[in-house]
């Protein structure tokens, strides 16, 4: 008896764990829904999510003893039942209520989960407010409630069909980080075990078993990685309930966009990036979204957006947060920076824009004008950034004032795994995380020239001054000298570039690397160390770390280990090509020359005509060739077109946005067909394509379009000339002016044979029959539905009729 | 009450060690040193695919170090300590005896460094031994590397 009663108390352990969790997990999915339905209460799907969410909780409430949340459940789920039924129409004040309440169950659900009793309190407050309309309409809808009440019964007041859950089980994490340790053990006892075999003359078939042994445990390790992974999705569908939330505090009005939630990261990392993304949001509401009155009164729409896209990248994942704020003022963070100490003014005139935005990640800085209850609490971007670092991840931003900001966010994937340079310094082995290593180049090679200011040495490379030591100095180790070395630039936090000088740089590996010892790791120059396969082993250096003790971080970060060099603009200039990565319509990353780039234009999609090779922009009044354009639809109302100019044409090129602004610094290699694509040159570890301007000119700029104004006059009140016609002769290179309106002069006039010659002036004058279906070269008449000879009186200039 | 000891031989003495702090007794013939971590520290090894902490206890005791060749195996004492697992180097082992449980004071003279580590003398067959606590070894102050 006693036994059976242990029992049965366990069991309900179990299903009240088993309950907290389903009810958190249900909860993620309800925020979002709350969101979407709010936006539009007419979305029944989204009702029924939150239907659905409160009637399991209230069915669950039932098993255990929780009278509190079962009898607020009870009342949320006959207001919401009303809703699907039509029987109330949701307004602000209820729908808060709702939302209230959802946060509700979720305060007093964590509590069960912590082991707490409910909380003490009452919920009158939201049971109120969810009646509160009832009264007023009680007695009008009381003869209805009469003649509905037998529907109220009927099923539809059931929950609606929960769609079927894929097959799965809740295991503790500690558990999976268990499992995640003993199999990387077994790995590398398998590499133990291989290079004994190898030492060995073994039994063909004992090798042949180790090796299925060893694939297998390969396939083991992946799959286990993979238990680790979490969709993004956990983390994404908590944001728009956040957004909504601050932006109601805040007066504003956002939509927050988001996209690649399918991407998936390992879990831990996910639960890290959870603060800095919530940062950003809070910090782009905040500071970067106007009011809705001053976004019309800057021309945009009264809505914000906000937009999180995800891409995988390899063994990388990349987050961009964008927003169509107000920007942030670089000018202000340099007067801040100024104001902190963090640079001087004499700083100043050598920082690119880039370097003084970045400034937003120094600590001490923020830009707003006042600290809300929203954001600017302390924590800065300093903190985000020292956050994502830690997870050996990147972060940096770009923005125009006035034209929002954009964050760039890339991790890595696992945190396990990290691609490592491994590199020699006397008899030790070092292992440097890759994503710290910009550029590897030998100091034996002559193009390295060395100096020294006081205790540090520079040396001069891609036209830039930048400080360099030793490995050998920094770890007190014996190691060449540094004109013997290979030097690896490095870039530390806040976007520095250093080089740090090593004996030379072995290889590349992916290292799993592991924690040491306190009194190791207090030293502050390795994160750990990890196995090779040949059994040895490999410090991982602290690269920031390391840094700070040379001095070229210093804790109050002083910008001033990169001294551009002023007299020796021409080295940049050989190595150095600027260009400008976009992303295309299709939503490639290519990279374009800036030297080809005249400017940015943004035009209603209307004006752009897609297509292969006849896509055109209408800009400024003038028909512009449009390449890139091979796409369906552009799905903004606005298409971003980028103006690419050879001096003496201009052509448009359809691309979805521009990502950045880069410095080409690779050799770039030569694609082996003809096309759009000139070659490939490496940028950030990726290979990118590069747009060959002179064959897009070769090839949209053919017919000499753009070079002079051409125009042409047609009867624009005609249907057939208008729908018709006018794409041909615009499609020509012509600009289309319209009959009806007084034209002085024109290199066209287009009219319809037998009726008036138009009172313009014009160039010359092609004449269109309707009928025979034949041209007649002599007197310059085209018959309307021969194209071939109306594009030739077009294009031919010299023809001049009478 | 009887409980396995370990007894070895450091710096010229007879010591033990509770035998269930014990990993293993381990013979170490690769340690890899690290650059700027406290003199106590001798370096990195590795055992079954671990990695050990390698403590050089003579030099925690302030104690000269025992002259020994670069390759000839060291023996060392496994004992894990929080999320890591760490070599003890010893001079020389003996064997596990069983222990009655009794502890005598120390008779005074072995040194200040020897008594923070000491909980008192045992009796063994072969003679006495000063039965060690392994924390002091692994926990010693650390100054802070500038």
């Amino acid at each position: 008896m006693h036994h059976s009663l242990t029992y049965w108390l366990g069991a309900m352990d179990d299903l009240l764990s088993e309950f907290i969790a389903e009810t958190h997990e249900m909860l993620a999915a309800v925020q979002e829904a709350l969101v979407a339905w709010e936006a539009d209460p007419s979305d029944r799907e989204k009702l029924d999510v939150i239907f659905r969410f409160v009637h399991t909780v209230k069915g669950n409430c039932g098993f255990f003893d929780l009278p509190r949340l079962a009898q607020l459940s009870h009342v949320a789920e006959s207001t919401l039942a009303d809703l699907r039924s039509g029987e109330r129409q949701p307004d602000k004040a209820l729908i808060d209520a709702i939302l209230a309440v959802v946060d509700r169950i979720d305060e007093m659900v964590s509590a069960l989960g912590r082991g707490e009793d409910l909380p003490d309190g009452s919920d009158a407050d939201l049971i109120a407010a969810m009646q509160a309309e009832k009264p007023s309409k009680a007695d009008a809808k009381q003869t209805k409630a009469v003649a509905s009440a037998p529907r109220a019964q009927a099923p539809d007041n059931a929950s609606p069909p929960m769609p079927a859950a894929a097959r799965s089980i809740r295991l503790p994490v500690t558990l999976l980080d268990r499992v995640m340790a003993e199999i990387s053990d077994a790995v590398l006892i398998r590499n133990e075990l291989a290079r004994h075999v190898r030492d060995q003359d073994l039994d063909p078939a004992i090798a042949a078993t180790f090796d299925r042994l060893s694939n297998t445990i390969n396939e083991l390790r992946e799959d286990i990685s993979q238990m680790r992974m979490h969709r993004l999705e956990h983390l994404y569908t908590t944001l728009p309930r956040l957004v909504r939330d601050l932006a109601n505090e805040l007066g504003k009005k956002v939509t927050l966009e988001m996209e690649g939630g399918e991407v998936e990261l390992d879990r831990e990392i996910i639960e890290l990036i959870r603060d800095p993304i919530v940062h950003i949001l809070r910090n782009a509401l905040d500071h970067g979204i106007e009011a809705p009155e001053d976004r019309v009164k800057a021309g945009k729409p009264e809505n914000g957006f906000i937009t999180i896209a995800t891409r995988q990248t390899g063994n990388r994942v990349r987050i961009t947060i964008d927003d169509d704020g107000k920007g942030i003022d670089a000018d202000r963070l340099v007067e801040r920076a100024i104001g902190a100490g963090i640079i001087e003014k004499s700083d100043v005139s050598r920082m690119s824009h880039a370097d003084k935005l970045s400034l937003i990640f120094e600590p001490g800085i923020s830009t707003a004008q006042q600290v809300t209850s929203v954001s600017g609490r302390g924590v800065g971007m300093d903190v985000v950034r020292t956050n994502i670092h830690q997870l050996g991840g990147t972060i940096d931003l770009t923005s125009d004032n006035g034209e929002g900001a954009c964050i760039h966010i890339s991790l890595p994937a696992t945190l396990s795994i990290v691609p490592s340079l491994t590199v020699r310094v006397g008899d030790h082995r070092f292992g440097v995380p890759r994503s710290y290593a910009e550029e590897i180049v030998s100091a034996r090679s002559d193009e390295l020239t060395f100096s020294k200011t006081g205790d540090s040495t520079l040396v001069e490379f891609r036209g830039k001054r930048l400080r360099c030591i030793r490995l050998a100095d920094a770890l007190e180790i014996p190691g060449h000298p540094i004109e013997q070395s290979d030097l690896m630039v490095v870039k530390l936090t806040g976007g520095d570039l250093c080089a740090i000088a090593v004996d030379k740089v072995l290889d590349h590996e992916d290292l799993a690397v592991k924690p040491l010892a306190e009194a190791i790791m207090s030293s502050n120059l390795y994160t750990g160390a990890s196995l090779l396969d040949d059994g040895s082993l490999v410090l991982m250096l602290h690269v920031t770390g390391i840094a700070l003790q040379q001095g070229l971080i210093s804790e109050t970060v002083r910008r001033k280990r990169v001294y551009a060099v002023q007299d020796n603009q021409e080295a940049e200039a050989k190595i150095a090509i600027p260009a400008v990565l976009l992303g295309t319509a299709k939503g490639d990353r290519r990279l374009v020359r800036m030297d080809s780039v005249t400017r940015l234009a943004k035009v209603e999609s209307e004006a752009v005509r897609l297509g292969g090779t006849t896509a055109q922009v209408v800009l400024d009044g003038k028909i512009l060739p449009l390449a890139g354009a091979n796409v369906d639809e552009i799905d903004d109302e606005k298409a971003t077109i980028l103006i690419l100019g050879d001096g003496e044409h201009e052509i448009g090129y359809l691309i979805s946005r521009v990502i950045d602004t880069v410095t080409i610094t690779d050799e770039l290699m030569p694609s082996e067909e003809q096309g759009e694509v000139e070659g490939l040159v490496l940028l950030e570890g990726r290979a990118t394509e590069v747009l060959d301007c002179h064959w897009l000119f070769a090839r949209h700029a053919k017919s000499d379009l753009t070079k002079t104004d051409r125009t042409c006059v047609l009867d624009l009140g005609d249907q057939w000339t208008r729908a018709i016609l006018r794409p041909l002769v615009e499609s020509a290179g012509y600009r289309v002016l319209d009959g009806a309106e007084n034209h002085d002069e024109a290199d066209v006039a287009i009219v319809t044979a037998g009726s008036p010659e138009p009172e313009v002036r014009a160039g010359r004058v092609i004449k269109l029959s309707s009928d025979g279906g034949q041209s007649d070269d002599a007197d310059g008449t085209v018959h309307r539905y021969d194209r071939e000879a109306l594009l030739e009186a077009l294009a031919n200039r010299k023809q001049v009729s009478a | 009450m009887s409980e396995p000891i370990f007894v070895a031989h450091l710096a010229d003495r007879r010591i033990a060690f509770a035998a269930r702090r014990l990993e293993s007794i381990v013979e170490i013939s690769k340690i890899m040193p690290v650059p700027r971590s406290p003199d106590h520290i001798e370096g990195l090894t590795t055992l079954r695919s671990q990695t050990l902490t390698v403590i050089n206890c003579r030099r925690v005791l302030g104690v000269e170090d025992a002259e020994v060749s670069g390759d000839e195996p060291r023996q060392a004492a496994v004992v894990k300590h929080g999320m890591h697992q760490y070599a003890l180097l010893l001079d020389d082992v003996e064997d596990v005896v069983e222990w009655d449980g009794e502890i005598k004071d120390i008779l005074g003279g072995v040194g200040d460094a020897w008594e923070r580590m000491a909980n008192g003398v045992v009796e063994t067959e072969g003679g006495p031994a000063l039965l060690l606590n392994v924390e002091p070894f692994i926990e010693v102050d650390l100054q802070p590397v500038q």
